[in-house]
């Protein structure tokens, strides 16, 4: 086979080929974390007349994105836990430049603002070039963190922002070509989990939970021991087998219970506090209800109880896995239920019920997201729970079955994206 | 249907930053199998792989469409630069000369068939990345590449006789290569 022909078969069969990319979100990501600020804004429109500019200029004017409005309405509805993240945000941000000037060429500082230019780069020096790149989005990804602190209050609220100020304008004369390989990665690690960080905004929910199965139960109802006194102490048989410690039911008498499963309707935010980590806390209420049957010589009493919880969640999720828009996390956490109104229906009378103590209860579960769009996604998460016994001598689900396994739905609405 | 190449660039110069990240799915598993023809372990090809859409991404201003497929062109370009940068950087890249290649090329140039098509695609590309530094570089730039080799010497800084008969070994140890695989297949 000639050599041209060997070339043009080779060429045919390999030309097009495409390798599967493990990961590529995570890929994708890394991606983003290395493109300077004006890459990884929110996407927005430029006006029509520079659509048809030929000689648009990256990133001065297509990519100048201003912060998204979603910003303010979060710091509004969460200004506490808000600010501390925030100010988290901006201290992972300052350590990052730290980190960088400590190892930073003296000719870094003065071409930062020219990231896009290549013709900047010195040709000979592959390796510098490559190595300022990196340093360079790890500082601006920095500066942009601290840019958007600085928006809504934040920057001059920190007594160390003007001394990092002044530690970025002192680069030390360390060689780029000098840092090793391992801390480049290290550091494009650094840099996608800070942005996983600032993409994973806060996010909220609303869902629907219930546990698996009712609980049904039959009882006898036991003597009295008024009752057993008036039988002979030591001829008759009912006191005997009393005696020998037997318990003693009334013939013709019985209690049923039927205790439903709770269900619970409820709103939650979640606030990240690492790249893997997030807060949930909210307001769920919980609906409780018992039918209670009497039986009394063919005699029937029927009582329905129902229960109104209003409860506070506070879980803390771990992200597990994500490929593309799937979502594996898994969560645990403890919730306190205060009983807000308790009635009874007795064939056809309601009352009032005294009302049940504060119900808690811890959970476990594991959760599966799937995002329709990057700002809405549907959740399921089957789980574990355990009421604790609240002392109360109400009966309820929760001290009947007090360990459950219960599944929670829902939509989950992604602020920030 | 599938956006042209010309629709995805105008969308990326009109600022369609969502427009960026298509570039990057419809061509990261092209780009992947570039860089395992010059990297054949996967994390060390997706390093490549990284390295090349942040330079293709930022520079993605200088690029100029010249009619469908010269955006994958330029794509192709830039992760094969990528890919060599770190064989360069990484391994032992070694172009000896021996004295019998003066005459090596003109009496290498016929190797007897070698039966690309039955070897799987991904086996295929695999055994490139797999051949020795020195080799695999030619032939992704020769083949792949389409550059003659004057082009190649210039670039490798070797001389061109030197790149025409590591290029026939190149031929010669992929075909032994493929042979194996095959015998391999036929137990």
């Amino acid at each position: 086979m000639k050599q041209e022909e060997w070339t043009k078969q080779l060429h045919d069969r390999l030309a097009d080929y495409e390798a599967p990319v493990p990961h590529p979100d995570n890929l994708w990501a890394k991606i983003e974390a290395r493109l300077p600020k004006e890459f990884v804004a929110p996407k927005k429109k430029v006006p029509p007349h520079s659509s048809n500019d030929s000689s648009f200029h990256f990133p001065h004017s297509t990519f100048h994105i201003p912060r998204s409005s979603w910003a303010v309405a979060a710091v509004f509805t969460g200004a506490i836990v808000g600010t501390v993240l925030l100010w988290h945000s901006d201290q992972e941000a300052k350590t990052a430049v730290v980190a960088l000037t400590e190892t930073a060429p003296a000719s870094m500082e003065s071409e930062r603002s020219d990231y896009f230019e290549k013709s900047e780069y010195p040709e000979e020096s592959e390796h510098t070039e490559t190595t300022q790149k990196k340093m360079r989005a790890i500082t601006l990804i920095a500066r942009d963190t601290s840019m958007e602190s600085g928006e809504i209050g934040m920057k001059d609220c920190s007594p160390t922002s003007s001394l990092n100020e002044d530690r970025v304008r002192e680069p030390s004369p360390i060689p780029a070509e000098k840092i090793p390989e391992k801390i480049i990665r290290e550091l494009d690690q650094k840099i996608v989990e800070h942005k996983l960080l600032r993409r994973r905004h806060i996010a909220l929910s609303l869902y629907a939970s219930n546990g698996f199965g009712n609980m049904t139960s039959r009882n006898g109802v036991l003597m009295s021991p008024q009752m057993l006194a008036n039988y002979d102490y030591y001829t008759n048989d009912v006191a005997n087998r009393t005696r020998s410690g037997e318990v003693v039911y009334l013939a013709n008498h019985e209690e049923r219970q039927k205790y439903y499963q709770p269900i619970s309707i409820g709103l939650s935010a979640n606030l990240p506090i690492s790249s893997n980590l997030s807060l949930s806390s909210g307001v769920v209420y919980t609906r409780l209800h018992s039918d209670i049957t009497s039986i009394a010589n063919w005699f029937v009493y029927d009582r329905k109880q129902t229960f109104h919880y209003v409860g506070i969640p506070l879980t803390v999720q771990y992200c597990v896995w994500q490929w593309y828009r799937l979502h594996v996390y898994a969560s645990a956490g403890g919730q306190a239920d205060i009983n807000v109104k308790a009635r009874q229906n007795a064939d056809g009378v309601e009352t009032d019920l005294e009302k049940d103590r504060v119900q808690w209860s811890v959970n476990a579960s594991m959760g599966v997201q799937y995002n329709f769009i990057p700002q809405l996604g549907i959740y399921a998460e089957p789980g574990i729970k355990h009421y604790f016994d609240n002392g109360s001598q109400i009966r309820n689900y929760f001290k009947h079955h007090p360990t459950n396994f219960n599944l929670q739905v829902g939509l989950r609405l992604n602020l920030n994206n | 249907m599938q956006e042209t190449e010309r629709q995805l660039t105008e969308a990326i110069r009109a600022g369609d930053w969502e427009a960026l990240q298509r570039l990057y799915e419809r061509f990261s598993r092209y780009a992947m199998g570039i860089a395992l023809r010059y990297v054949s372990e996967r994390d060390n090809a997706l390093d490549v792989v990284q390295d090349s859409f942040v330079s293709i991404l930022t520079s993605i201003g200088s690029f100029e469409y010249r009619g469908e497929g010269s955006l994958k062109s330029w794509v192709s370009k830039i992760v094969a630069n990528q890919a060599i940068y770190w064989v360069k950087r990484h391994e032992l890249l070694s172009f000896t000369e021996l004295p019998s290649e003066e005459t090596a090329s003109e009496k290498e140039d016929e190797v007897e068939d070698t039966p690309f098509e039955k070897v799987p695609l991904d086996v295929l590309n695999k055994m490139i990345g797999r051949l020795p530094a020195r080799y695999r570089i030619i032939v992704n730039l020769h083949v792949f590449e389409e550059l003659p080799h004057r082009e190649i010497a210039r670039q490798l800084g070797i001389k061109e006789k030197t790149s025409v008969s590591q290029f026939s070994r190149a031929r010669r140890k992929l075909a032994e290569m493929i042979k194996e695989y095959l015998n391999s297949q036929r137990i």
